[in-house]
């Protein structure tokens, strides 16, 4: 009796994959004179194969091995660790049975480990001469080099206290402690691509990945660009395997420091602890970008949606799900300083805005403080994004800028948005129907609330404010249940 | 769209071999629309011609046709063949008419790519090259399938079957039986003895991968004595029968110098798989070759040549599946399924590195397909596991690059504070 495996691939929409395939009987490879499109015979007395389907180089998928049992009649079964990975389909005839053996491949796979290991590896040099990033890292955090990608609770975190600035108008912070964010932290490697290539990926438990779940809800945060920190000689090492891309683009932007943050200093921005603390129940994901290219592909914002359901479609794998949902949920895009200026062109792009992700899937977009000079061209590039679905919000936090000249053209911006006279600084105001946010803050406002939460001198310049409008209004923009 | 079935010929009067008689009923049982042959004979010019001034797009054709593993069969190409007396359209002749376009094909319009051609004869199946030429000559329609094996119908009385035999060919001089008699010249006794003798050296001699034939279990002799034990020429379960090879001259040739000069042929394609046992041993594994030393003079005259094959069936009393398998061949012109020319550029694009592709090839899915159907699979199943099979390209309309996004250029916001007021 001839018992015939026919090995392909397919992505998670259920596609072609071309690969080329390699099985093994019990140890022993099983030969074939194509292994693109091989038709194994199982020998008899099998009962373990593992076949493993390997996309060209420069493919966009990754390799994968699944483990399949062969019961003493022949039948062939997806073992228990390979069973989300592969579908199985056989026929029966008189004296032979076929085996389609489909394995799933993903355009992504796990690189916590390999991330973790960089940010044992600091460089020693800036341009400013030897620095111990590994003694700062341990200052900020408390523990370094992390011994694992959770996200930890937060003893004495300081969130925006949103009913009371409600009611007094004023920048108002509560200490509490940020609870440990139970779900999966993973970083995953996108393959094929130029940039981004690692993406850090937060889903919270209270999203369960279930069979026949909803779309998942994404929130993915654009952090600023790269290449304006080479020269002080940060981004030296390859990337995306180097600290720098692994701490400043990655662990940064998921951490708080580990006391009063994000208050007690300026840096780490917390991004998943404020999501929590917002009540948005939503999946994270911070894309790590790089000198050059920067964001690279996610200019195409089809491909971001694209990525996003591979992202999707992964971590459900993982959660032994064999069928994602196939499209994913409502999407919101957030960037912070010049990650504004990749947004807004993003969104300025005509060819974007005509794609089925920014038009239908992405229900909101954050802008957290761009440069003064940027602003006009956020709220034209938002503005025009949004033009004609009443579904779409836009939220802008800005700092009060410095220059008087800066100050009108940024407040005009604001007027333009909120289609209002924005108040008197400090503001944080909305549309009346909750659609579109405007933020000022002033650098007092920041240097009163370190000093009322610290009672020291506050020797910070404007960066505190910058960071600190992405590390702490971040939340304010999460709660207005966009999602 | 119902199957149209050409009967390529008639039974003369006293054939005992109603072959054309109860096809007429299998298919007239199954709903075909049936095309009979005109007196003296169709050819395959004529089938052209009906398809031709029936104007509409066909699925499946039947030609129902005597024929042989020396790649031929009984419907002369054209109708000047057959008023030169030609009966058959060989492997040759096909070769002759494609170099020479003799034929006109039906056209797109009637021949497409959903059109199916099914032989309904003997052995044909077993030379690939006369199934591509008749494709050729057809206009490429998505398939053609030859039956490997002898065909026949049988009749229970009430009803019509299509079944397949197990053969074993020897060439013989004389013939089996003299014009006019009811048995060979000694006797049936000594004709089946000599019969199984001859077969069981000829047969025996391919190595199988069971490995030599054990002597004291000799299951191939066994298997040719159970055969021809009852055998006369009178079908029945098993049965001999006769297929004659005519040679014709060429040109200025006399009878005698075509004769002397018939090159070597094979009653089917070099058989590449070794039988996997002994019962395996038959006209399908071990081919039979003649040549000029197989020729006689059919008539005193010697006006006349001709070779003869002895053959003994045993009708294997099972439904005949007519897909790639044991039971037909097949060849096929749908990209999808044909076997690539170069195995680089079939669809999947595996090879080389690429990253395109335009969909799972089919040549191992069709593979399967075909030896499950063959091994009695039933088609839903079958359909079932085609359906398991992923299409499109999961690559198509990925974007993998970007250009360098100088979009940056802005003041310079630092990545973490001086650390003395951290």
């Amino acid at each position: 009796m001839s018992n015939l495996l026919l090995p392909i691939a397919s992505h998670w929409k259920g596609e072609f994959v071309a690969c080329r395939f390699k099985a093994f009987a019990d140890g022993m490879p099983l030969a074939t004179p194509d292994d693109t499109h091989p038709l194994y015979d199982i020998p008899k007395g099998t009962s373990k194969l593992t076949v493993t389907a390997t996309p060209p180089k420069d493919s966009p998928f990754w390799e994968a091995t699944v483990t399949l049992s062969v019961s003493t009649s022949g039948e062939v079964a997806a073992e228990t660790s390979s069973s989300v990975f592969v579908r199985l389909k056989t026929a029966v005839a008189n004296n032979s049975r076929g085996t389609v053996v489909n394995i799933k491949v993903s355009r992504f796979k796990d690189a916590t480990t390999d991330v973790l290991d960089l940010l044992t590896k600091p460089p020693a040099m800036r341009a400013s001469g030897p620095v111990d990033e590994a003694a700062n890292n341990l200052s900020t955090y408390g523990t370094w080099p992390p011994s694992n990608w959770l996200l930890p609770a937060v003893a004495t975190a300081r969130f925006l206290d949103l009913s009371k600035m409600a009611s007094t108008g004023a920048l108002t912070f509560r200490e509490k402690t940020a609870p440990a964010i139970d779900g999966a932290s993973v970083v995953l490697r996108l393959k094929g691509v130029t940039a981004p290539q690692l993406f850090a990926v937060v889903w919270p438990l209270t999203l369960p990945r279930d069979p026949g779940v909803d779309p998942t809800p994404f929130f993915l945060f654009v952090r600023q660009g790269a290449l304006q920190n080479v020269g002080a000689g940060y981004f030296k090492g390859a990337y995306p395997d180097s600290f720098d891309y692994a701490d400043l683009c990655l662990f940064q932007n998921l951490h708080y420091g580990n006391t009063g943050a994000p208050l007690s200093t300026w840096g780490p921005k917390g991004v998943p602890y404020q999501v929590a603390e917002a009540g948005a129940n939503v999946v994270t994901v911070i894309p790590c970008n790089g000198v050059g290219p920067e964001f690279g592909v996610l200019s195409d914002t089809e491909q971001t949606g694209k990525i996003l359901e591979e992202i999707q479609a992964f971590m459900f794998w993982r959660a032994a799900v064999p069928d994602p949902p196939t499209s994913i949920g409502k999407t919101v895009i957030a960037a912070f300083s010049s990650g504004n200026d990749f947004l807004s062109a993003w969104l300025a792009n005509a060819k974007n805005r005509s794609g089925s992700f920014l038009k239908d899937t992405v229900r909101a977009v954050y802008f957290l403080d761009p440069r003064p000079d940027a602003v006009p061209g956020c709220v034209t590039a938002a503005r025009k994004w949004a033009e004609g679905d009443p579904k779409k919000r836009i939220r802008l936090y800005t700092h009060l800028p410095d220059k008087p000249a800066d100050r009108t053209m940024v407040r005009a911006a604001h007027k333009t948005l909120l289609e209002a006279q924005p108040p008197a600084e400090p503001y944080f105001t909305n549309s009346p129907d909750g659609h579109k946010t405007v933020s000022m803050t002033r650098f007092d406002d920041w240097k009163k609330v370190f000093v009322d939460a610290f009672h020291q001198d506050f020797t910070f310049d404007w960066q505190y404010t910058h960071h600190n409008i992405c590390a702490a209004m971040l939340t304010h923009a999460l709660a207005q249940n966009d999602f | 769209m119902g199957e149209l079935t050409f009967l390529l010929n008639a039974d003369p009067p006293d054939d005992p071999n109603r072959f054309y008689s109860l096809a007429q009923r299998f298919f007239t049982d199954a709903g075909a629309t049936l095309i009979a042959a005109p007196p003296g004979g169709q050819t395959l010019e004529g089938v052209f011609t009906t398809l031709t001034d029936l104007k509409v797009a066909r699925g499946t054709i039947n030609l129902v046709s005597h024929a042989n593993g020396f790649a031929a069969m009984e419907c002369p190409l054209t109708l000047a063949d057959q008023i030169a007396g030609r009966r058959t359209t060989t492997v040759d002749d096909l070769r002759l008419a494609r170099d020479n376009k003799t034929l006109t094909p039906p056209g797109p319009g009637i021949i497409t790519s959903k059109t199916r051609i099914v032989i309904y004869g003997c052995d044909v199946g077993r030379s690939e090259e006369f199934l591509k030429l008749l494709s050729g000559l057809f206009g490429l329609p998505d398939e053609v399938l030859a039956p490997r094996r002898l065909s026949l119908f049988i009749s229970d009385g009430s009803t019509v079957r299509y079944r397949q035999a197990q053969t074993w060919s020897l060439v013989r001089k004389p013939p089996l039986i003299i014009a006019g008699a009811s048995a060979p010249p000694r006797g049936w006794p000594n004709y089946r003895a000599k019969f199984v003798t001859d077969a069981r050296d000829k047969f025996g001699r391919i190595a199988t991968l069971e490995g030599p034939i054990d002597p004291s279990v000799d299951r191939l002799k066994k298997m040719l004595t159970d055969a021809a034990q009852n055998a006369t020429t009178v079908f029945g379960r098993s049965f001999f029968m006769e297929e004659g090879v005519d040679i014709f001259p060429h040109g200025s040739q006399t009878v005698e110098e075509a004769a002397a000069g018939v090159k070597p042929r094979s009653n089917g394609d070099v058989v590449k798989a070794m039988p996997k046992t002994a019962l395996e041993l038959d006209d399908s594994t071990v081919v039979t070759t003649v040549s000029s030393a197989d020729t006689y003079a059919a008539n005193p005259a010697k006006t006349k040549f001709q070779i003869t094959v002895a053959i003994l069936a045993q009708v294997i009393d099972q439904p005949v599946l007519i897909a790639e398998g044991p039971n037909y061949h097949r060849v096929t012109s749908s990209p999808g399924i044909a076997p690539a020319a170069d195995p680089a550029s079939t669809g999947g694009g595996g090879g080389g590195g690429s990253t395109g592709g335009a969909g799972a090839s089919s040549r191992q899915i069709q593979s399967l397909v075909d030896h499950l159907l063959a091994d009695g699979a039933t088609q839903e199943e079958v359909d079932a596991l085609a359906a398991a099979i992923p299409q499109g390209d999961a690559t198509e309309g990925l974007v993998m690059d970007a250009p360098d996004d100088t979009t940056d250029t802005g003041e310079v916001v630092d990545l973490v504070p001086p650390q003395e007021l951290a």
